[in-house]
């Protein structure tokens, strides 16, 4: 449906990201709080100004049933209005300015985390494949990504070793990103004819942004949500239409095109997924994406490498598209003029559903 | 903000175990059921909310995916434990309200039945190192209440008892529920002790089941049948059940989360006095003592009185309908169980409840709670455009 063009927008008013490697002095609830209470510092706000908190965490990546009952309340929903989606946190964040633009709340806190230092993220994501056709067969997130990078090089007629070449560059990014973790927590064996470089480097992340009704800061001006069949034979594993879907729905509602886009973080399972989201949206030429660079700045964050996981991906890279747009990313900061930035994210099942978010500085 | 209607209600039996559908089987009856109540296509949904709790009850991981996520149409999965169905109608009116959707299809689903034992389940909720070992479950904590409860206000176990038959009494009048036999209060004090003070019968069963529904906003609600939101609110909780026993903003047996809910959401539908102008409250309280904990929060009598109350209603002196499905101690689907209680009052209110239909029903009130009694909702329904 179309959107009422004078829907109010929501500004982004402070955001944090943190990712270690496994910091064993700390529970998650405490890296929880840590991270929003560094977004709210950034916002020059305490939680008594929040009106909800919104949240994306899976209970399966935090290792214990209903996890949200410990730590919802370390992200400040104490005697707040809260919810949790299982879902990427981009989900999170779009609901945050759902309730901002519906009117429902003045400012909403929406927070993200995943911790693969105390869990199997790989192993969780598995058990969710069909367990009669699928499950034997050792079907994973990492085994789909692999059959991505067979199909596209088909599809393309490139040799699979050529797929490495954009490993490099995105490692160097990484390094220059003093938001990066600095160590790997957790080493992932690649199924064939992925490689090491192409998985992500398996991080404990977490992300909040805190979003409020006007002021000043970056405006979230188009959201677009897409869901593809949960099978993967019905699903084109190399056009993703869902990531496609998505973007269309979510510049579409911001009114730009894509020549108007100035920065893309685009968050896939690895490498792989990451590059062929790009080339799927038009940001990086098409079978050509391991290789050549486009006109738009892609993952300056250093993408997968510069550590994360689900559910928090999505909600880390919107992160640091607002320190783009602000230009507070540092090391990796774009030289260039950086005023619309385009995020994009999926969730279980290999990306079945997407979420991309066009936010823009003020 | 824009007026938002429940147009649609959709439901499955609710059995132990449904060994005949699979999982997207049952959304499918669901969902189906709910357009069609609503007399619109899944063309005309711009949204669709999935309410799955704890993953491993069905034994398989983001089961919602398969079995909800309709292909082609913008998707999210809610959580928040017992709450989940409610949290995923607040989503769906969030949308709506930011004028993201017109209609909103909402599904929760429980499939655990397919758990071998769900209390195992449930007891990897608690703390793994202080809490987990000594067993404690969504019975014994609510067990903890209950006793609670029972000192403070000197209940009477036949008192806690009456509350769980007369939930029976309604329960046989539904046909979504398989095999429920009334139950009188001698005979639910003498089914077992499942952690004292609860007994069998004053808890919920396991369940199995989809709920449905529709919401919309005008066009679409208001040009047929309408269970209009009048208001609703929803607030979290401590998880720490030691930091609530004498806490200033209320105690363990409070549910303050519950309380505060309720004020918000009266005050948006611009109630004053729940008793007279509430006809249905469908509780989400799976236990006998959980239900007359939420009375006092919920404005119906003060804490003080709850005993009272609870006296006045087992003999049949308060005109307020309460669980007209038998409530969730004849059902409790957990990932959908909220839910159902907000698609009873739409029913009831829209004058479609079939065999469980009260009369003049204009107003409703549902409540959800999830985690450790630490997540609370209430909506209230009613048959007037807000």
């Amino acid at each position: 449906m179309a959107r009422d063009p004078g829907v109010t927008q929501a500004v982004v008013a402070g955001v944090a990201v943190e990712r270690t490697a496994g910091d064993a002095t700390r529970s998650l609830p405490e890296l929880i709080f840590d991270t929003v209470r560094a977004a709210l510092a950034d916002a020059a706000c305490g939680m008594a100004d929040v009106d909800g908190v919104v949240l994306a965490a899976s209970d399966l990546i935090d290792g214990r049933s209903l996890s949200s009952m410990v730590t919802a309340p370390a992200a400040g929903a104490y005697l707040r209005d809260e919810i949790r989606v299982n879902d990427d946190g981009l989900v999170a964040l779009s609901l945050g300015a759902a309730r901002i633009e519906a009117g429902e709340a003045e400012r909403v806190l929406v927070a993200a985390w995943g911790r693969p230092s105390e869990s199997e993220p790989e192993a969780a994501a598995a058990r969710a494949y069909d367990p009669f056709t699928e499950q034997p067969c050792g079907m994973s997130d990492l085994a789909v990504s692999a059959l991505r990078a067979v199909a596209y090089a088909r599809r393309h007629g490139q040799r699979v070793p050529a797929m490495a070449a954009a490993v490099g560059p995105r490692v160097e990014l990484a390094r220059r990103n003093p938001r990066a973790a600095k160590a790997a927590s957790r080493e992932e064996t690649p199924p064939y004819p992925l490689a090491g470089g192409h998985l992500p480097q398996l991080a404990d992340t977490v992300a909040a942004v805190v979003l409020q009704r006007g002021g000043a800061g970056p405006r979230i001006t188009g959201v677009g949500h897409a869901t593809e069949s949960f099978h993967l034979g019905d699903r084109d594993l190399v056009g993703l239409p869902g990531v496609c879907r998505a973007v269309e729905l979510a510049m579409a509602a911001a009114g730009c095109e894509a020549d108007e886009i100035d920065l893309v973080e685009l968050g896939g399972r690895t490498l792989i997924d990451e590059v062929l989201g790009l080339e799927a949206i038009g940001m990086l030429p098409l079978g050509r994406g391991f290789t050549d660079v486009g006109a738009v700045p892609v993952n300056r964050s250093g993408g997968g490498a510069a550590g994360e996981c689900a559910p928090a991906t999505g909600l880390a890279r919107f992160v640091e598209a607002v320190l783009q747009l602000q230009r507070r990313a540092g090391g990796v900061q774009i030289e260039g003029p950086c005023r619309r930035a385009l995020v994009v994210c999926g969730s279980a099942t290999a990306g079945q559903t997407q979420t991309a978010v066009v936010v823009e500085a003020s | 903000m824009t007026a938002v209607g429940i147009i649609g209600v959709g439901q499955t039996r609710y059995l132990r175990r449904h060994v005949g559908l699979s999982a997207a089987e049952l959304v499918r009856v669901a969902v189906v059921e709910a357009l069609d109540d609503a007399g619109i296509e899944l063309d005309a949904i711009d949204l669709v909310v999935g309410g799955v709790a704890p993953d491993s009850l069905a034994g398989v991981n983001d089961i919602d995916r398969m079995a909800i996520a309709a292909p082609g149409r913008p998707y999210f999965r809610v959580n928040t434990g017992g709450a989940t169905g409610s949290s995923a109608l607040l989503a769906a009116m969030t949308w709506i309200r930011a004028g993201r959707a017109d209609a909103v299809l909402v599904v929760a689903l429980e499939r655990m039945g397919q758990a071998k034992t769900a209390q195992k389940i449930f007891n990897t909720i608690f703390d793994p190192i202080y809490e987990k070992d000594i067993v404690l479950t969504t019975i014994t904590m609510a067990a903890l209440r209950a006793s609670m409860l029972m000192k403070r206000h000197r209940f009477r176990p036949e008192q806690l008892a009456g509350i769980a038959a007369r939930n029976f009494a309604n329960a046989i009048h539904n046909p979504l529920l398989e095999g429920v036999r009334a139950h009188t209060a001698e005979e639910v004090l003498a089914s077992p002790i499942l952690a004292w003070p609860i007994h069998q019968y004053e808890a919920c069963p396991i369940s199995e089941g989809a709920c449905a529904v529709v919401v919309a906003r005008a066009p679409l609600a208001g040009s047929r049948p309408t269970a209009w939101v009048h208001g609703a609110a929803a607030l979290s909780d401590t998880y720490s059940m030691g930091d609530r026993m004498r806490r200033p903003e209320g105690t363990l047996i409070d549910i303050v989360t519950l309380r505060r809910s309720a004020a918000a959401a009266y005050r948006e539908a611009g109630i004053r006095d729940p008793e007279r102008e509430v006809q249905l409250f469908e509780l989400q309280a799976p236990f006998a003592s959980m239900e007359v904990m939420t009375y006092a929060p919920l404005g119906l009598c003060t804490a003080d009185d709850t005993k009272s109350f609870v006296e006045r209603r087992l003999a049949g002196e308060v005109a307020t309908w309460f669980n007209l499905s038998g409530g969730a101690q004849a059902a409790n689907p957990v990932s959908a169980t909220a839910l159902v209680r907000i698609a009873e009052c739409a029913l009831q209110v829209r004058g479609r409840a079939g065999r469980r239909q009260a009369p003049d029903v204009h107003r409703a009130v549902a409540t959800g709670q999830g985690g450790a009694t630490q997540f609370s909702t209430v909506v209230v329904l009613g048959e007037e455009t807000p």
